[in-house]
């Protein structure tokens, strides 16, 4: 039989399949073993008839790798060699055969025949995994939020694509180029993959199934506003129906709760500029904004005329009349505890 | 079921046995790896697989009993050869002594055994 591209293909496969299976033994044990084997696999398949697989003479190479093993001496080696040996190979052994058996009850050979199909198929997750966490770090968090004018949806959409094939791309090359490198690193690549596994699902898990996919504005740090998502502002009364003004409002760990959009407010006479403009003052909130305090409510002041109070059911009280004066002095001063509630003398 | 007890039982028992087993058929004539085979299933061997000699002729090349020397082959790749070193052929008259001795107590041994229980069931 002569040597052909198959043949030497086929070697190659064999030798690399047993290298794995040997990869426990002491290196100079296992360096002397591999680098005649592959001479020694040739002049066997020179036995074979064209188009025979070495497999077909010779077993499959996790059996060869297991008789191979049985004729060398291993040196006993420290306690932790033993303990490797006694307990970890023998595990590692298990694994390997109940992972054969499950690819083979698929019909898919061996195990490492089905993990050699997934490759590439590993390395286009990685790639995706690895563009979507990088987007979501550079567009994705607050982080974005001083460059409003960037976050179209047309740009978003752009820096997704562009991040997905450029990531995915990389991955494929690391993974094709890593296949001819030393074991050590292409462990260090694997387990570096694994990490990136671990850090998208922590972050997609957590934090973008619910600020993307649920569409929550991501530019706001509020802890939650589902209660509140259709309101547009916040009125607070007194039992006596006189509205509060200048209020902050925390949730209980403290943190600000800012719903409705202060820019959206018409209002007339509170902008130094509205006089010289001759225009109503619109797009910027007129009580200001803290960033430790959050939004100064109510965001708008209603029209005078309007009643904001709804009549309660059943009470005694008449109809209050909120009327559209502020208060100058806030209701309560804000910190790291949970704000009190404000009480009417 | 008994069959293959049975042939596991020798595997076990000719994995000891491997080092003189390979020195004996190198003793005569050279010879490479996947021919070696051949010789040892012509003798009687079929238990023996490619591994298991292909092994043993790295670790006696190792220890110095073998030394190995490439030939061009007509019909296919160049073969590696091995040949008995001088340390290699004391190492298996050593081997050879003390398996005749081994093996000449384990006959007294089952023959003894035998004729106990002939006694026995006499």
């Amino acid at each position: 039989m002569t040597d052909t591209p198959q043949t030497n293909t086929d070697i190659m496969d064999y030798r690399l399949a047993v290298e794995r299976h040997l990869a426990d033994l002491p290196a100079p044990i296992r360096e002397d073993l591999l680098n005649g084997l592959e001479e020694h696999l040739a002049e066997v398949s020179a036995d074979l008839e064209p188009g025979v697989p070495l497999s077909h003479l010779l077993g499959s190479p996790e059996a060869y790798a297991r008789e191979l093993r049985e004729t060398v001496e291993v040196p006993k080696g420290g306690v932790a060699e033993r303990f490797r040996r006694a307990v970890l190979v023998p595990v590692t052994d298990r694994l390997k055969s109940a992972s054969n058996r499950f690819a083979r009850g698929a019909g898919l050979g061996d195990f490492d025949d089905l993990r050699k199909a997934l490759k590439p198929a590993w390395w286009v997750l990685r790639g995706l995994i690895a563009a979507m966490l990088t987007w979501y770090l550079m567009f994705g968090t607050g982080a974005a939020v001083t460059y409003p004018v960037i976050r179209t949806e047309l740009f978003i959409a752009a820096s997704l694509i562009g991040a997905v094939l450029l990531f995915v791309w990389l991955s494929l090359r690391l993974g094709v180029r890593s296949q001819n490198w030393s074991r050590k690193y292409r462990v260090l690549v694997t387990v570096a993959g694994l990490y990136l596994l671990y850090g998208g699902w922590a972050t997609f898990a957590s934090s973008f199934i619910d600020d993307a996919l649920f569409d929550t504005p991501i530019t706001m740090t509020q802890s939650t506003t589902t209660d509140f998502d259709h309101a547009q502002d916040i009125y607070a009364y007194t039992e006596d129906g006189e509205l509060l003004t200048d209020i902050y409002l925390f949730d209980e760990d403290g943190e600000p709760l800012m719903i409705g959009d202060p820019s959206s407010c018409e209002y007339e006479g509170t902008s130094p500029f509205a006089e010289e403009t001759d225009l109503p003052g619109q797009g910027s909130p007129p009580y200001g904004y803290d960033s430790r305090y959050g939004y100064l409510y109510p965001l708008c002041m209603p029209d005078d005329d309007s009643t904001m109070l709804p009549e309660p059911e059943g009470a005694a009280t008449s109809s209050p009349s909120p009327s559209g004066e502020s208060s100058t002095t806030p209701v309560e001063t804000p910190s790291g505890e949970s704000p009190t509630i404000p009480t009417q003398d | 079921m008994h069959g293959t007890v049975l042939s596991v039982d020798r595997s076990q028992l000719l994995k000891g046995l491997l080092d003189i087993i390979v020195l004996r058929v190198l003793e005569t004539e050279d010879g490479y790896g996947y021919e070696i085979l051949h010789r040892l299933r012509a003798a009687g061997f079929d238990e023996l697989g490619d591994a298991s000699v292909y092994g043993t002729l790295r670790r006696l090349y190792r220890a110095g009993y073998l030394s190995t020397y490439v030939q061009p082959s007509e019909s296919g790749p160049h073969r590696k050869y091995y040949a008995l070193t001088e340390p290699g052929r004391k190492y298996l008259h050593q081997m050879r002594d003390a398996w005749e001795d081994v093996s000449a107590k384990m006959r007294a041994l089952f023959d003894t055994v035998n004729g106990t229980a002939e006694k026995g069931q006499s």
